[in-house]
Formats: structure tokens, C-alpha cells, sequence
């Protein structure tokens, strides 16, 4: 069992996962952040690999991905900060990230350094689900790594069934078809999301996009598995001085 | 259009059209299976053409047709050759941009 599986086998309720941009605010943050947000109580975190056109994205991780990729953050950079991640941090670490840092880098050599340096799973919004199936999958899973597909509102219900067929680890539900960062009334989406629970999918659900405190994270705790907190995390990170007392304090507002 | 690690990178062009750092993946075939033959043009090489288009045709092209029109300063042909060139768009958009060389 994945450790990501493991986090879900143990918890059923209100996993919280924080999103964080490798390189934000400064390259040498990363490590520093996970082990803070491990220590905080965070059960999952996904990890930002920074894109120069991040289109799933919203002006606040933009702007974090911008200011990470001007500090010199790279994928290559990122594996040898994630050297020392294990053994002594047990926190899953999800990749997210866009497919052409990834080609250029190399599939297959970033899947293999990746589940070298402990990652745990990937996150790939611009990896369609057929080339998936015919290119990379059995690569992805070659290196025992999970696969977390996104569904949205519009997603139908065969392709639900479809994308929760192949992935491991979780489905992530985006709360609305539009980028990362945006306000949105959860009550809308609570219908969306019981719909998925009623669907009895073989993964977990986690709940992104617009999940931004206490109130929107329990909220949508009643819905799903749990829920990701993205750009209100980084933004929490933005001018500060000791991020890792920031995260902590940032994750204690939501768990407390 | 990227760097090393993958990162996009902002490209310039005169021609808004051409101001992108991509290539449509059947161009990108036919250049990878040898099948056509791909030459660049300078911002001046493009306007210079269209200029000479303007004079020679009394047709203004689009910045874009006009770096197409400046690969003929670069390549040699017989008499006896047909020659066919997509003017693609009309240049009436870019008087703006030409107004700056005249």
C-alpha cells in the first residue's frame, strides 16, 4: 500500500492537503516547508514543480510559480532538495506539474528520480487520459508512483468512472471548471460533490480550487475525503519572514 | 520555443501572428520527416519584402505573408519553375507597424 493509501486507510474525514510552490518564497524553502507542514499535522502536501504557463493555475500561483522559476527553481533543482526528504519525513508528497518540464527533463528519468527521492504520486492536468493509457502510464506505475486524476462539474459520469479506474492514491475534484485561486460559494458545489460520494468511486475524494480557511475546508469535509488548500496557502507565504512559522500557523487556523 | 528546463520562453516578432513561442504539431512533422523546408526572416527582411511586394504588385501584405515572401530573396529558381507563395493575410492591419520603416 502507498503512502498516500495508507493516509486514507487511516483517516476518512477531513484530509487536508496543502499545495505548496517548489522554490516559493525562497529555493531554499522547500524542504524546510514540508517537514513544518508535517509537523503542523498536514496529512498530505502537493508539491508545485514551478511552470512558466501554468494554465491551470490562478494569478497567486502564477505569480509563486514566476518568482520560484526567477529564484532558479528547476526539476533538477528539485530532486536534489528532495535528497534528504526520507527517511526522517513520513508526509505522502504529491508532484504537480505540467507535462513539458517534465518531457524535457525526461519521462522516464523523472518518474525513476522521483520515486528515488520518496515522492509518492503525480498530478499532471495537462496529461490527457489517452495518452496516458497508451504512452505513460505503465511508466508512471513502473516506478510504483500514484496517478491523481481531476474531474470537474462538467466531467460526465462514464468519464468519472473512467479517470477513477485509473487513478491511485485520490480523485481530485475540482470544486469549479475554471483555474486555481477563485471565490466560489461551496453550497453550489456541494450537490457535485455528494453526486460523486453517491458514485462510490474506488478512490478517495479530495476537493480543490476555492478551499481557502476553516470554514470552506469543513465545509467541504462534508462532502468528500478532504480538501486541498492551494493559493490561500501561498499567499499566507507571500512577503513573510519566517515562512515556516507562517505555514504552521496557516494550518493550525484550519485544523483548530 | 524553451530553455533547457523546459520553461516557455517569451519570444518577438513584428507580426502578432508570428509573436508566439509554438509550432503546430504538423508543421512540426513535416519538418522532423524532411518533408518541407523551414527558413527564417528577420523583422527587416519580412518589411523590406513587403515594401518591394507594395512597389513591384501594388499589394500591401500582412506582416505575417511577408516574412513567407522574404524566404524568395533567399532562395535561387530557374525560369522554367512555378512558384507559388501564400499571401495568407492583407497587410492594411500592420499599416501602423509599416508606417515606422517608411
Amino acid at each position: 500500500m502507498s503512502r498516500i493509501q495508507t493516509v486514507f486507510e487511516k483517516k476518512k474525514n477531513a484530509v487536508l492537503n496543502i499545495y505548496l510552490t517548489a522554490g516559493y518564497p525562497k529555493l531554499g524553502d522547500t524542504l524546510p516547508l514540508i517537514k513544518a507542514l508535517e509537523g503542523a499535522g498536514t496529512d498530505l502536501v502537493e508539491l508545485g514543480m514551478p511552470y512558466s504557463d501554468p494554465l491551470a493555475d490562478g494569478p497567486v500561483i502564477q505569480q509563486s510559480s514566476s518568482v520560484a522559476i526567477a529564484n532558479g527553481m528547476s526539476i533538477a533543482t528539485l530532486f536534489q532538495q528532495l535528497e534528504t526528504l526520507r527517511p526522517q519525513c513520513k508526509l505522502p508528497v504529491v508532484l504537480m506539474g505540467y507535462m513539458n518540464p517534465v518531457m524535457q527533463y525526461g519521462f522516464e528519468a523523472f518518474c525513476s528520480d522521483a520515486a528515488r527521492v520518496g515522492v509518492d504520486g503525480l498530478i499532471l492536468p495537462d496529461l490527457p487520459e489517452y495518452e496516458f493509457e497508451t504512452q505513460y502510464g505503465h511508466i508512471i506505475r513502473q516506478y510504483g508512483l500514484d496517478i491523481i486524476f481531476l474531474v470537474t462539474p462538467e466531467t460526465s459520469e462514464e468519464r468519472v468512472r473512467k479517470l477513477d479506474s485509473l487513478s491511485t492514491g485520490f480523485i481530485y475534484a475540482v470544486s469549479s471548471s475554471s483555474t486555481t485561486g477563485t471565490d466560489k460559494d461551496m453550497t453550489a458545489v456541494s450537490a457535485y460533490l455528494d453526486k460523486l460520494q453517491s458514485m462510490q468511486l474506488k478512490n478517495p475524494v479530495l476537493v480543490g480550487f476555492g478551499i481557502k480557511d476553516k470554514a470552506t475546508f469543513n465545509q467541504a469535509s462534508q462532502h468528500a475525503n478532504g480538501a486541498i488548500i492551494g493559493s490561500a496557502f501561498v499567499k499566507a507565504l507571500e512577503n513573510s519572514t519566517d515562512p515556516e512559522a507562517d505555514a504552521v500557523k496557516f494550518v493550525q487556523s484550519v485544523l483548530r | 520555443m524553451q530553455t533547457d528546463d523546459g520553461q516557455v520562453v517569451e519570444p518577438h516578432s513584428i507580426s502578432a501572428g508570428l509573436d508566439y513561442p509554438g509550432i503546430g504539431p504538423m508543421h512540426a512533422h513535416l519538418f522532423k520527416t524532411g518533408r518541407a523546408k523551414f527558413l527564417s526572416a528577420t523583422d527587416q527582411e519580412a518589411v523590406d519584402a513587403a515594401f518591394q511586394l507594395a512597389k513591384l504588385e501594388g499589394i500591401i501584405p500582412a506582416l505575417e505573408s511577408a516574412h513567407a515572401l522574404a524566404a524568395l530573396n533567399k532562395m535561387s529558381f530557374t525560369e522554367k519553375e512555378n512558384v507559388v507563395v501564400c499571401l495568407s493575410g492583407r497587410g492594411d492591419k500592420d499599416l501602423a507597424t509599416y508606417m515606422k520603416f517608411i
